[in-house]
């Protein structure tokens, strides 16, 4: 009985979402606003729970599969759960939870009209479904499908204020991500067409004994992957979409976007390389170092952007691409701190920036200041938020206490144990500069004088219960990680496909 | 949990929760806040001061461990921690005091004294903790509470100085980190102080060296080891408190005990010996006490004079750990201890001067004796010591030192410290002598009613400098426990 409803928590959690996504027009006709948003609440900390509970067992039981609609693989559709499934099911709850408590505040007034934010309701939703799809399925054709929701889902949310500079940004996002799903697409049919399945551990067995006939085919398919996944996740040069798209939506889009929806795609990629064709083609191949290489050069480069930029959510959102680097980093190092390092570095840059985006858009908001030079005397008239802005700073640098330390940490254990002195340097130097970009808004903020006398704004209590719930799992995160850092190993560890943990 | 492992936690918590309570009362309780201020640093000072007694007396210290095996949060006492903690603790009941006196007319008094508690328990924090890591993550934590009281004035030039501080300190903490990640890797995931020398014995000598420098680097910012030490300077337009504390106690303080630490704790003495590392140390230190001496001479801004000589003094606590003597070493914990009691009475004084006369130039200072007769006198009375002449406390210290250099068979050591001798006389002594022969053409002063505050603390640790000269062996068990702790006598 409990196993039954452990192997269907897993696509109950996608589909309760769906419907509720589907829902949303309807009840904000039927019943107050309020309601539906506190709904939609209700059911992403109910993901949330599911995600949890499905990790726990996966930490306690192993890895299970569920076969959607009672068709059993290699025909059906297969649900895969394992620690990677866990993990990200845990990062999209605990992040989405409290965006939508954020938006739910004055998300009518956000986006113009009361039908426009039950859509955004519906689309919010459905990009997390979309993902959660993401962080379960084991099917390749799966992938795709959820890697389009998701795709169009963020595209509509960024266009949810419907003003000119966000439709143009949309505009951009939409034809790059549908390159990028081109892409995607063509490697999926070459794996198709190597080995006969869209089942991912169907694939890996036919591509260990038959990989070595095809490599080029191989190659080309794997970069056609690198490059589709790469232009959604805005890994550095194919990012030129994010910075718009990302600055120009309401802050809870922009936070959802930035912190989860290119993690959705990392996760994917994630999949393809090490589930389907696995550690031991990947690491053979020169792809990974490609990818750590890539991953350093975003790194340097995103943060120099950011520190050019004086709107503020413009500065997050490169500092974005920056911190997508450091995910692609441990990717592209292949070992177990590497991919230790990734995962928790998702987990740990989706609350972080999160919390960034959604601490920046209340200041905007309340002192009408997108621009960082214009912020003097903002830490007083607001000083939890700034408060938590802060915090996020910090993390977002890698200073002990916050979580963003521990996975900066795996990431330079597993640079120094792959020997890798170049891949040391631009992790620090990377830190270095996120202070450098992060610092000044605060100095700006806290200790310079403001010109006029600041207006005490007030920032609604639910608002800011959204931010110090964030502020306190960044802590949290940071202080005592045992448990999230146990099920990133493991996480690691099963894409690696190492037995026990060393 | 025993009694001192309740205790350690106590003292840097019980900093934490006044800081948290001085910022939850409204800014206008100002009696209250002063009230909490004092307090707290009193209680935590008391619980130190308790800690050390307990420790001296049975001679085991009690440890404290929290989170996973391999970051763990650590605390233990052992008699190096505790003599900076001490240090720190009872320096900062003073510079509370002295504070609540100076801040008298300032307007963002709340956010001072927030910061000044979180930056008392952070330091406590450093000298009572047990592995690096939890060493890096105070040591990061102290730049971070110490910036907003940098930058307190809000000026232009307090914010320059802030962004500097914090850029060098930054780097300074990335090589810190780069090294720890290092020593990670060539111990297996051991980073407990007293285990680390044992791990760190397999490691080939230029792994070790590279690791020593990154640790020095590291350290030097805040230790300002020259030419690191850009920093200090435009620090000093902190107020005068936080200058005294901060850049004559326990910030710079900090980086000398974590170089102690990586030269004592993490490679031991024997692993540093083997480098021979020694003579780069060695001319490092030399150059950097006579320059800073030389350089302060030349100095007219009181403050700036001050800073340059806390340079070349840090130099000599450096000096007499890389010397890897005991009599070297024991001239270095006492130079830490009686540098700091006297450079916080020398900033004290400079504070008073400027908040009663509105002077802040050395060649502005003549006839001020007459005027503020008890400021200057302990002035001129504490830089004395600072030249090290008896029967002050300095005096002692330099002796060790000397003894050490001589031990070690550095006789080039002994020139430097007397040269660097002579010129702290050059720049102090016409200081007093100008205060107290020449004449001031002051019209009016400033009558603090606040001055009392100052004034209290000033001539209480100034008496200390002249107790310690006269009674060098109240220090002595102390020191002789952090002497033993790391040379097998």
């Amino acid at each position: 009985m409990a196993l039954a409803f452990r192997d269907n928590l897993a696509v109950l959690v996608v589909v309760a979402l769906l419907s509720t996504a589907y829902i949303m027009p309807l009840l904000t006709k039927i019943r107050r606003f309020r309601v539906a948003e506190y709904f939609a609440v209700a059911m992403l900390g109910l993901a949330l729970s599911g995600g949890i509970y499905l990790a726990r067992e996966i930490l306690l039981h192993g890895t299970f599969t569920y076969a959607v609609g009672g068709w059993p693989a290699p025909w059906g559709i297969e649900l895969s759960l394992d620690a990677v499934s866990g993990f990200f099911l845990i990062t999209i709850g605990v992040v989405a939870t409290p965006i939508m408590l954020y938006a739910s505040v004055d998300l009518i007034k956000e986006v113009g009209s009361r039908s426009r934010a039950a859509w955004f309701l519906t689309l919010f939703l459905l990009l997390v479904a979309a993902l959660c799809g993401l962080a379960v399925t084991g099917d390749l054709f799966n992938i795709y499908v959820m890697v389009e929701v998701a795709t169009i889902a963020s595209c509509a949310i960024v266009a949810a204020r419907n003003d000119a500079t966000s439709v143009e940004a949309t505009f951009k996002y939409l034809m790059l991500a549908t390159i990028g799903s081109g892409f995607v697409l063509l490697g999926i049919g070459f794996l198709f067409v190597l080995t006969g399945n869209l089942n991912m551990n169907f694939i890996a067995q036919e591509l260990s004994m038959s990989w070595q006939k095809y490599p080029t085919a191989l190659w080309v398919c794997l970069s056609f992957f690198m490059v589709g996944f790469g232009v959604k996740s805005a890994l550095f040069p194919l990012h030129v979409w994010l910075p718009d798209a990302h600055s120009t939506a309401i802050a809870p889009s922009s936070a959802m976007l930035s912190s989860l929806a290119i993690k959705g795609y990392i996760i994917a990629l994630l999949k393809v390389f090490y589930v389907a064709v696995g550690a031991k083609i990947i690491t053979r191949l020169p792809i990974t170092d490609i990818l750590t290489l890539l991953g350093m050069v975003a790194i340097i480069a995103g943060a120099l952007f950011a520190l050019a930029q004086d709107e503020l959510k413009r500065r997050l959102a490169f500092s974005t691409i920056s911190q997508v680097g450091y995910i692609f980093l441990g990717i592209g190092l292949g070992n177990i701190h590497g991919l230790t390092g990734t995962f928790m570095h998702i987990l740990s840059h989706a609350t972080t920036k999160a919390l960034l985006f959604l601490a920046a858009g209340a200041m905007i908001k309340h002192t009408g200041k997108s621009r960082i030079s214009e912020m003097a005397g903002v830490g007083a008239a607001m000083p939890v938020t700034v408060g938590a802005f802060a915090v996020g700073s910090l993390s977002m640098i890698g200073i002990p206490l916050f979580s963003g330390f521990v996975s900066k940490w795996q990431l330079l254990l597993g640079s120094l144990a792959n020997g890798n002195y170049l891949a040391v340097l631009v992790l620090v130097g990377g830190s270095l500069l996120a202070a450098a970009y992060l610092l000044p808004v605060l100095r700006m903020a806290f200790f310079e004088r403001p010109l006029q006398k600041p207006v005490v704004a007030n920032v609604s209590y639910v608002q800011l219960a959204a931010l110090l719930f964030l502020v306190v799992v960044i802590i949290s995160v940071g202080v005592v990680p045992d448990g999230v850092l146990q099920l990133a190993s493991e996480a690691a560890t099963a894409l690696l496909g190492l037995e026990v943990l060393p | 949990m025993s009694v001192g492992v309740a205790l350690v936690l106590a003292s840097i918590v019980i900093t934490t929760i006044g800081a948290i309570w001085v910022a939850a009362i409204p800014g206008e309780a100002k009696t209250q806040r002063h009230c909490i201020v004092v307090g707290a640093a009193l209680v935590s000072a008391a619980m130190v001061w308790y800690l050390l007694y307990l420790g001296l007396g049975s001679g085991t210290y009690p440890a404290f461990r929290v989170g996973i095996a391999s970051l763990s949060l650590d605390l233990t006492l052992d008699p190096l921690g505790l003599t900076y903690g001490i240090l720190a603790s009872t320096l900062w009941v003073f510079a509370s005091i002295y504070s609540v006196g100076y801040m008298e007319h300032d307007t963002k008094q709340r956010q001072y004294f927030t910061f000044f508690l979180v930056s008392a328990g952070i330091t406590l924090g450093i000298a009572f903790s047990g592995n690096l890591f939890t060493f890096y993550l105070f040591y990061e934590l102290l730049t971070f509470a110490t910036y907003p009281l940098v930058v307190h004035s809000g000026t232009k030039d307090a914010l320059e100085a802030g962004r500097k501080y914090i850029r060098y300190s930054l780097v300074g903490a990335s090589f810190i980190l780069a090294a720890i990640v290092m020593l990670w890797t060539l111990t297996g995931g051991v980073l407990d102080f007293s285990s680390i020398p044992a791990a760190l014995a397999t490691a080939s000598s230029g792994q070790l060296r590279i690791l020593f420098f990154l640790f020095l680097i590291g350290f030097g910012v805040k230790a300002a080891i020259m030419p690191l030490h850009g920093w200090l300077l435009s620090a000093m337009v902190a107020p005068t408190p936080v200058s005294a504390l901060l850049h004559a106690v326990a910030v710079v303080n900090a980086g000398v005990f974590g170089v102690l630490r990586t030269v004592y704790s993490v490679f031991g003495v024997d692993l540093v010996k083997s480098l021979s590392v020694r003579p780069i140390l060695l001319v490092l230190c030399s150059v950097t006490i006579i320059l800073g001496s030389l350089i302060a001479l030349k100095q007219d801004v009181l403050k700036r004079r001050l800073a340059y000589s806390t340079i070349s003094q840090l130099a000599y606590i450096l000096l007499g750990a890389f010397i890897l003597h005991p009599l070297a070493l024991a001239g270095a914990m006492l130079h830490m201890i009686f540098h700091s009691t006297l450079k916080i009475v020398l900033f004290f004084a400079a504070g008073i001067v400027a908040e009663e006369t509105g002077y802040l130039k050395v060649s502005e200072l003549g006839g001020t004796g007459r005027i503020l007769p008890v400021t200057m006198g302990s002035f001129g009375i504490i830089s004395l010591g600072m030249i090290g002449m008896l029967p002050l406390s300095g005096f002692w210290s330099k002796y060790y030192l000397m003894r050490g250099s001589l031990a070690a068979d550095a006789w080039i050591l002994l020139v430097v410290l007397l040269l660097s001798g002579l010129l702290n006389a050059l720049y102090f002594i016409p200081i007093t002598v100008s205060a107290f022969t020449g004449t001031s053409d002051l019209k009016q002063r400033r009558k603090t009613k606040a001055l009392l505050f100052m004034l209290v603390p000033t001539v209480i640790i100034a008496a200390f400098g002249v107790i310690f000269g006269l009674y060098p062996g109240l220090t002595l068990p102390l020191v002789d426990a952090v002497v033993a702790q790391f040379f097998s006598l």
